[in-house]
């Protein structure tokens, strides 16, 4: 598993290494049951504080993508289709939100806006 | 028993005739954890580890090392800690290997295996009189010493200053590696700030033995935040929720309190020597 | 406390290697000087005077170092620090009053100085005694330049003591002396007056070491 941390971005550390395992869980390169580096470890080979990755895996496993065993360390979540429903729905909520900042800079109204979408996904189907 | 704080220090005050070199400083250092003690030199930092040494005398203030008062039977509890001062104080006439001797009989938990590798890891010869090593093998020398006995505590002062960068990082990288255990616990002083920001979890702030800020580092990068704006724009945000600011020719730069800010604003990620900086020179 | 005295040990033999076989050979030169006459005295002196320095010499060298700021990281109390130091000061003074003593013994055996060698053997034990009771509390205290001033008053005392014991022409006139003037002073027989002055000086040593665990106690760094 793959994580980089880039420390200079305006994004939280700890929000870093949620989305990415997230990614992970959601691609399938982190399975089911599949357990995770402890927080202590990973925090230690990051070289970043205990306390961001304890952060990161709360907010994974309030969101249900992994879930902990006492005293063995935290786990992958069976795949959710709910949730990665969900996912994708909140990420294109957010892409809306860009989109239509954009497009007032531009001077482009609603209308112009669904055209556009149209066009795309007309295309696909 | 687990004890749930490595140092608890409580109101600790050390006056002089001419004024406060510590003024009511209080701190927590959770069990695991490492934390950044971050000041200008003559801050009070060394006071205050002095003073939680018992080198010198408070004025008043408790302080208490895995989870003991520091005035009773303290050279017990120094038994579990690694302490590197500034002035490691080892004898000019000794060598690395004579200095082993000594430790292993003072110390009750003294590991020569450990003592030897780490000797190793930090290329310290064993021959070499103490006299004959640099400012940073001294101090390489006392950390070796220090991660040698099974400690539970490491307390360093000013232990990378005058130290080149491929060395500090050595050091912090061995830090990093003690705190893999989550028993151990670090407190380092430092006024070079960039060395601490990346291991720690707790950032503190003295200034003129004032405790400024003592926090989670993650939550200091989401209270406060950088803008950059003119300084009209400047003048539009509330005075309150400015920590700090910088103003030239060509705009000025603020650090501010992220919540006292309208949300359309662009708000930059601070660093904590920024922070500290801007903190000191406004007097807060 | 081992750690200490290895500590100690080590000091002393790369700071005060000099001071130690200077003190050896002077302790052989008075073994070979057979005609009794007094300049052994001196060279036996001297030799327990160099000895019975080394304790606060040492102090002073890891004040002059600052390697008394390592002693802070270590698991070892204030007291313990100083009681150190006076274990290693009865170590040094014995092994070198033993020494002379010995020489002493061996020198005029046969010659029925007994008395007289008894009595050079309580002057030996008072002085080499004496000085770091008085010495290891002042460099604690003063420490530096007024430590090693005070230090030295003691041993200069007993020098100038031992200089005008050199204006006799040989021991027994010494002696001599000795007895009449403490017979005229105190009334008292002089085996019995050493004896005392010897048990005195024990009682100030005994008496320094509370003094100094308490001096170093509130000393602060």
């Amino acid at each position: 598993m793959h994580i980089f941390i880039d420390n200079k971005s305006g994004t939280p550390i700890y929000d870093q290494i949620y989305t990415q395992i997230k990614n992970h869980i959601i691609s399938g390169t982190l399975k089911e049951d599949d357990a995770l580096p402890s927080i202590r470890n990973l925090a230690k080979d990051l070289r970043i504080s205990v306390i961001t990755t304890k952060r990161a895996y709360d907010e994974l496993e309030k969101e249900g993508f992994i879930y902990t065993v006492a005293a063995k360390g935290c786990f992958v979540a069976p795949k959710n289709v709910e949730l990665l429903r969900e996912e994708n729905l909140k990420t294109i909520e957010s892409y809306i939100t860009k989109i239509s900042q954009l497009a007032v800079s531009c001077g482009l109204n609603c209308d112009d806006v669904i055209e556009m979408v149209k066009f795309e996904m007309g295309d696909k189907e | 028993m687990s004890i749930t704080n490595a140092i608890e220090v409580k109101n600790l005050t050390k006056s002089y005739k001419k004024g406060f070199m510590l003024d009511n400083i209080s701190f927590t250092l959770p069990s695991g954890c490492i934390m950044g003690l971050i000041g200008e030199n003559g801050a009070g930092k060394s006071t205050a580890i002095k003073l939680m040494l018992n080198m010198i005398k408070r004025n008043s203030g408790t302080v208490k090392i895995l989870g003991r008062d520091n005035r009773e039977d303290f050279e017990l509890t120094k038994e579990d800690i690694g302490v590197v001062l500034d002035e490691v104080g080892i004898s000019e006439c000794l060598n690395a290997k004579e200095v082993g001797n000594i430790m292993k009989h003072t110390f009750k938990n003294w590991d020569e295996k450990v003592y030897a590798e780490n000797l190793q890891k930090l290329s310290l010869s064993d021959n070499k009189k103490f006299k004959e090593f640099s400012k940073g093998m001294k101090m390489k020398l006392g950390i070796a010493v220090a991660l040698s006995h099974n400690a539970k505590l490491l307390i360093l002062d000013e232990a990378t200053a005058g130290l080149d960068p491929v060395i500090r990082d050595e050091i912090m990288d061995m830090l990093c590696e003690f705190t893999r255990e989550e028993t151990h616990s670090v407190l380092i002083s430092s006024h070079i700030v960039s060395d601490l920001e990346k291991v720690c979890d707790y950032i503190a702030f003295i200034h003129n033995g004032k405790m400024l800020i003592c926090e989670e580092k993650d939550r200091l990068y989401e209270t406060y935040g950088i803008v950059r704006c003119s300084a009209e724009q400047l003048n539009d945000i509330e005075p309150d929720a400015v920590i700090g600011k910088k103003i030239s020719p060509y705009g000025a730069e603020a650090i501010v309190e992220r919540s006292k800010i309208p949300s359309d604003w662009e708000i930059g990620a601070i660093d904590i020597e920024k922070l500290f900086v801007f903190m000191v020179k406004e007097g807060h | 406390m081992k750690g200490l005295l290895m500590k100690d040990g080590y000091l002393m033999w790369k700071y005060q290697k000099v001071n130690m076989i200077i003190a050896l050979i002077f302790s052989f030169i008075s073994a070979f000087n057979i005609d009794g006459s007094n300049t052994n005295l001196f060279f036996i002196f001297y030799s327990c005077l160099m000895i019975s320095f080394i304790p606060s010499g040492l102090y002073l060298v890891e004040e002059r170092e600052k390697s008394y700021m390592n002693f802070f990281t270590l698991p070892v109390s204030r007291k313990t620090y100083v009681l150190e130091k006076y274990l290693l000061s009865v170590l040094c003074n014995t092994a070198i009053i033993l020494l002379n003593s010995v020489i002493l013994l061996i020198r005029t055996a046969g010659q029925s100085m007994l008395k007289d060698s008894l009595m050079m053997i309580a002057l030996m034990t008072v002085m080499t005694f004496l000085t770091p009771a008085v010495g290891l509390p002042a460099v604690m205290k003063f420490g530096g330049t007024m430590g090693t001033f005070v230090n030295m008053i003691v041993p200069s005392f007993c020098m100038l003591l031992i200089m005008s014991v050199m204006s006799f022409d040989s021991v027994s006139d010494l002696v001599q002396y000795h007895m009449q003037a403490i017979d005229s002073m105190i009334h008292m027989d002089f085996m019995i007056f050493y004896l005392l002055i010897t048990l005195f000086t024990f009682l100030l040593y005994g008496i320094s070491i509370p003094l100094s665990v308490k001096i170093y106690k509130n000393k602060e760094f």
